[in-house]
């Protein structure tokens, strides 16, 4: 990646559903390093526009790169990580924590390739990072909703991207999942991943992030840091009420060996 | 035991058996991970289509089952991924549509309904050497994209969305796993027909999921499991003179149902004990 080089650049996009807009000609570019959060309320856009990103929803109009690559590319596959909604985590047959995270590996391998030592110690290291290691030979299905999560976000860490994007991954999880989580994301950060996150309230992460994006219509309402989000963008009550605490945070808190002992 | 073994129809139907004992379950296990236990159902009732335009061309059943039944599982999949029908609807229609058009034609055909019998309910006994060869040589093609693509096959119906993503061609994977469902219920349906072709492909994989820990380990136990109650069910349908395919799922389901019972008596005990000792879990770790 050269330094000119956007992370994620969506050119004009337009996302319909039916006769109804959800993204409008929306124009944005994620620079390498940042950490972005996409606010905004209910249908506002903020998971079809990390859909779109990915390519999992088809655009009216409009571009999307991502580190150089198209959507889906064997480019974008080797370098892009993604984290949806709990939804998916269980499949209808019992699969362990390792298959699940195992199976983050396969954007970097080519087809048929199985796995080698590589593999199994990049699963290995999401694992521990996530906090999972010890329930590695678990089924996912008998796992709490914050294992759960971790355990899909560990699968997206296996892969080692260099640009993530996640869909609310803190929604609904206890405390300690999101403490883990925050946790695993500064390691991310100190490692110089850009993140793309959706969340309703940014709680713990706020000093993780460096940038605000507020969705309002299928539009960009806000975009600038953080700080500026809470006092700036007051129409949005919801949003700058989410926002309010975030001066309280002065620096993200970087640790790397966080996760070493620490239970699920 | 050893006598049924003196007769050639019954070592061929025993090897018919066994090949589609490991066969369907090897399938089933993608279609129960990705909750589609019914497409196999689905399959087995246009494969009678296939069936009946092979008595009206006057072709061997078996090869045109294997080719209208692998384009009724494209124009599923395709139906399901690009048409704005619901994966329920698209199966109801294949029911539907399998049925009516397998009457339809063996009447064509200037047949009789009793034609389609052997396929519906199975004939294992009849296998021929020719059969067999043919069921080889598709059992054996089965296993080999079911076994060497399992990582792929496994991200796909595990998280579609999250595959596509990692750069797994979804629509070409899905294909694949459609037509070799497809090809699997053809290889089936002469062990216990197409109508309990699905049972074979389900049954087995649902049993082992109740013990077995993780996904390749249930696709290995539901593979053992359906080579053990075909040759059984089989060699059960020689002594007590039944049809093999009933014979076959119903000791599928009596295996289900033992099964069944004793972990859920196994899970209610290791929860009492927990109890006991104090142990519960926390609110928190009640899983989703």
């Amino acid at each position: 990646m050269t330094s000119s080089q956007a992370a994620l650049e969506c050119d004009a996009i337009t996302v319909r559903f039916g006769d109804r807009s959800v993204l409008n000609d929306l124009s944005v570019t994620v620079a390498p390093g940042e950490v972005v959060a996409l606010l905004g309320a209910n249908g506002a856009g903020k998971s079809t526009l990390v859909k779109a990103a990915l390519g999992l929803v088809r655009l009216h109009s409009g571009t999307v790169r991502l580190l150089g690559s198209a959507p889906k590319s064997s480019g974008a596959a080797k370098r892009v990580g993604y984290v949806p909604q709990r939804l998916g985590a269980a499949g209808g047959v019992p699969a362990t924590v390792r298959e699940v995270v195992a199976s983050g590996r396969l954007g970097r391998a080519s087809m048929l390739r199985w796995a080698n030592a590589a593999d199994r110690a990049a699963v290995d290291t999401a694992m521990q990072t996530v906090g999972i290691f010890d329930l590695a030979k678990a089924t996912v299905a008998t796992l709490s909703g914050g294992q759960q999560q971790r355990v899909l976000i560990a699968r997206a860490f296996a892969g080692k991207p260099d640009l993530l994007l996640l869909d609310e991954p803190t929604a609904g999880i206890d405390a300690a999942s999101q403490q883990a989580f925050h946790d695993a994301l500064a390691t991310l950060i100190e490692r110089e991943v850009t993140i793309v996150l959706v969340a309703h309230e940014l709680g713990l992460l706020a000093p993780l992030i460096s940038r605000v994006l507020v969705l309002h219509d299928g539009g960009i309402a806000f975009d600038g840091a953080t700080r500026d989000a809470a006092t700036e963008y007051l129409q949005c009550s919801d949003v700058a009420h989410r926002l309010a605490h975030v001066g309280d945070h002065p620096h993200p808190r970087i640790d790397t060996n966080l996760w070493g002992s620490r239970g699920v | 035991m050893f006598e049924l073994l003196s007769y050639d129809f019954m070592v061929r139907a025993l090897i018919g058996a066994l090949l589609v004992g490991v066969t369907a379950p090897a399938v089933g296990v993608y279609l129960v991970q990705r909750r589609m236990s019914l497409m196999g159902d689905g399959m087995g009732h246009i494969a009678l289509t296939g069936v009946a335009l092979g008595f009206l061309l006057g072709t061997a059943p078996v090869l045109t089952a294997i080719v209208v039944t692998a384009l009724g599982a494209i124009a599923l999949e395709l139906i399901r991924s690009l048409g704005r029908t619901s994966g329920d609807v698209a199966l109801a229609i294949m029911f539907y549509g399998g049925i009516a058009g397998g009457v339809l034609l063996i009447g064509l055909a200037h047949g009789s309904n009793a034609s389609l019998s052997s396929y519906l309910f199975g004939s294992l006994l009849t296998t021929s050497p020719e059969d067999l060869m043919l069921i080889g040589a598709l059992a054996v093609a089965v296993l080999l994209v079911t076994l060497a693509l399992r990582p792929w096959l496994f991200a796909l119906c595990h998280d579609e969305e999250f595959a596509a993503v990692s750069g797994v061609p979804v629509r070409v994977l899905n294909l694949v796993l459609a037509v070799t469902a497809a090809v699997t219920v053809t290889v089936a349906m002469r062990a216990v027909g197409l109508l309990l072709v699905s049972a074979l492909m389900i049954i087995p994989v649902a049993t082992v999921q109740q013990v077995a820990g993780g996904f390749l380990k249930t696709l290995l136990a539901a593979i053992g499991l359906g080579a053990v109650v075909a040759l059984s069910g089989s060699v059960g349908s020689f002594y007590l003179d039944t049809a093999p395919g009933a014979a076959i799922v119903v000791l599928a389901i009596l295996v289900f149902l033992v099964v069944s019972a004793v972990s859920g008596l196994y899970r209610q005990l290791l929860q009492w004990n927990q109890r006991r000792r104090g142990h519960g879990r926390l609110p928190s770790d009640s899983p989703a």
